[in-house]
Order: structure tokens, then C-alpha cells, then sequence
């Protein structure tokens, strides 16, 4: 018996499958550079929160009574905010470094002698 | 049975049509051209994630080692050095300038700014001479 248009069905139904599979497998893709942007953000905020970290404590070393601390301080693709806390004859330095949407938050107690 | 149809049965249908065969070509080559072009897609955007992936590396890698040198031994000016990543090398530049920790707008010589730059991506980061 002669099916009209079989042919043509099959084909269709091939295509709409491979279509779905490489659009599922494109959406993967673009997944997966996200997660790389972000990764690299990250990197970004710990070495930013580093920085941030590095300039209190040479302003420390300058100035022992500087509390002031830094506000988004510009460094790169972000910026690092410090704050200086005195606590028991110690200081407690939190710095913050910030790129987009992501942080990293650092925290180190000093003892000054 | 009439007589007639016993002496000429009809046809069977064999093979496609020419119809069938133009209406299935034509179907094969509207959707041929997308899923080869997304396909396509589909392999750059995987190496360059893999590339990206390997510039992170070497970027992370390059200022963790500036990281953890002696602050005497960051040596003011630029270095580039070539490096092998997936998709083709790349230049890997490191710039390492004085920077003003004060604010009063002067370079530090204890304060330095360390640039890596790797394939558009870069990470900076402050060295200060701190320790004691």
C-alpha cells in the first residue's frame, strides 16, 4: 500500500530531533561560559579582597592610629572596601573585593607590638 | 473481480515519487543549513570555553607566583611571556608600576600595582612592603 508523504515525515521528525538536541546542547554551551565569567569574576573579587588587604595594612604600617579604612576603591574590573576594627589591643581588618554580582570577603586580626 | 482489472492489475507503488523525492530534498535542505550552523556553533563556543578556562588558569597561576614573592623582588616595568592555550597561543603580560597607597595622588615605592593580562582578561592586584 502506498503511503504518500512518509518519506517526508521521517525526515521532519529527524530534523525536529537533531534541532532540540543541538539547541539543548547549544544551551549547555552558553551554561558553560557563564560559569567560566563567573570563575574568573571570583578570582577577580579574591585577589581584589587581597589588594584591599595589602593597602590597609601598608597604611597601618605608615599610620598606626588610621582606622578610616577604604569605600569601593577602584582596582581592575571591581573594587575592595576595608574597614579597620579595634578589638582587645588587636585591629581586625575586614576587606571586601567586589566584581559584579560576586564577593569575596577576607578577615584578619592584627596585633601591633 | 471485474475482468478488465484481472488482465491489468493495478501498479504498485514502488520507490518515491518525484514529489515525495523534491518535497524531501527540499525539507533536507531547509534544515541541513541551521543544525550544520548550530553545530558549528556548538564546537566554537566549546573551545573557547576551553580556552577560557586555560586563561583563568594561567592568569590565577601567574599572579598567585607574584602573590607569594618577596615585595623587594617585584621588579618595577612589563615581561610578556608566550603561552600555549587551546585554540592557539598567547601573549601573558605583566606589568608591575608603583602605586600611591596614601591618596595623596604621588607613587609609593613601597606600593606596587601588579597587572596580569592574558588573552583580554586581566588580573590586578597591590603589593605593599609591609612586613617588617
Amino acid at each position: 500500500m502506498r503511503r504518500r508523504g512518509s518519506m517526508s515525515i521521517m525526515v521532519v521528525i529527524l530534523a525536529l530531533s537533531a534541532t532540540a538536541m543541538i539547541t539543548a546542547a547549544m544551551a549547555l554551551s552558553t551554561g558553560s561560559a557563564t560559569v567560566q565569567r563567573s570563575a574568573m569574576q571570583r578570582e577577580q573579587a579574591v585577589f581584589l579582597a587581597d589588594s584591599g588587604l595589602e593597602h590597609a595594612m601598608i597604611r597601618l604600617k605608615n599610620d598606626a592610629a588610621w582606622r578610616d579604612g577604604f569605600s569601593d576603591v577602584p582596582l581592575g574590573a571591581g573594587t575592595y572596601t576595608v574597614t579597620l576594627v579595634d578589638d582587645g589591643g588587636d585591629i581586625v581588618i575586614t576587606s571586601v573585593g567586589e566584581v559584579g554580582t560576586l564577593s569575596n570577603e577576607l578577615n584578619v586580626r592584627v596585633g601591633w607590638e | 473481480m471485474i475482468p478488465c482489472q484481472a488482465m491489468h492489475p493495478p501498479k504498485r507503488a514502488r520507490g518515491l515519487s518525484l514529489i515525495d523525492a523534491v518535497a524531501t530534498l527540499a525539507i533536507l535542505g531547509a534544515v541541513t543549513v541551521p543544525i550544520a550552523t548550530g553545530i558549528a556553533s556548538l564546537s566554537r563556543g566549546n573551545l573557547q570555553n576551553y580556552r577560557d578556562t586555560g586563561v583563568r588558569c594561567a592568569l590565577v597561576y601567574e599572579t598567585e607566583r607574584l602573590r607569594a614573592l618577596p615585595f623587594a623582588s617585584l621588579s618595577v616595568g612589563s615581561t610578556t611571556t608566550s603561552i600555549d592555550l587551546p585554540g592557539g597561543a598567547s601573549d601573558l603580560t605583566v606589568v608591575i608600576s608603583p602605586a600611591d597607597f596614601d591618596g595623596d595622588l604621588a607613587a609609593d615605592a613601597d606600593f606596587k600595582l601588579v597587572a596580569a593580562s592574558l588573552d583580554g582578561r586581566e588580573i590586578r592586584l597591590f603589593r605593599g612592603n609591609w612586613v617588617e
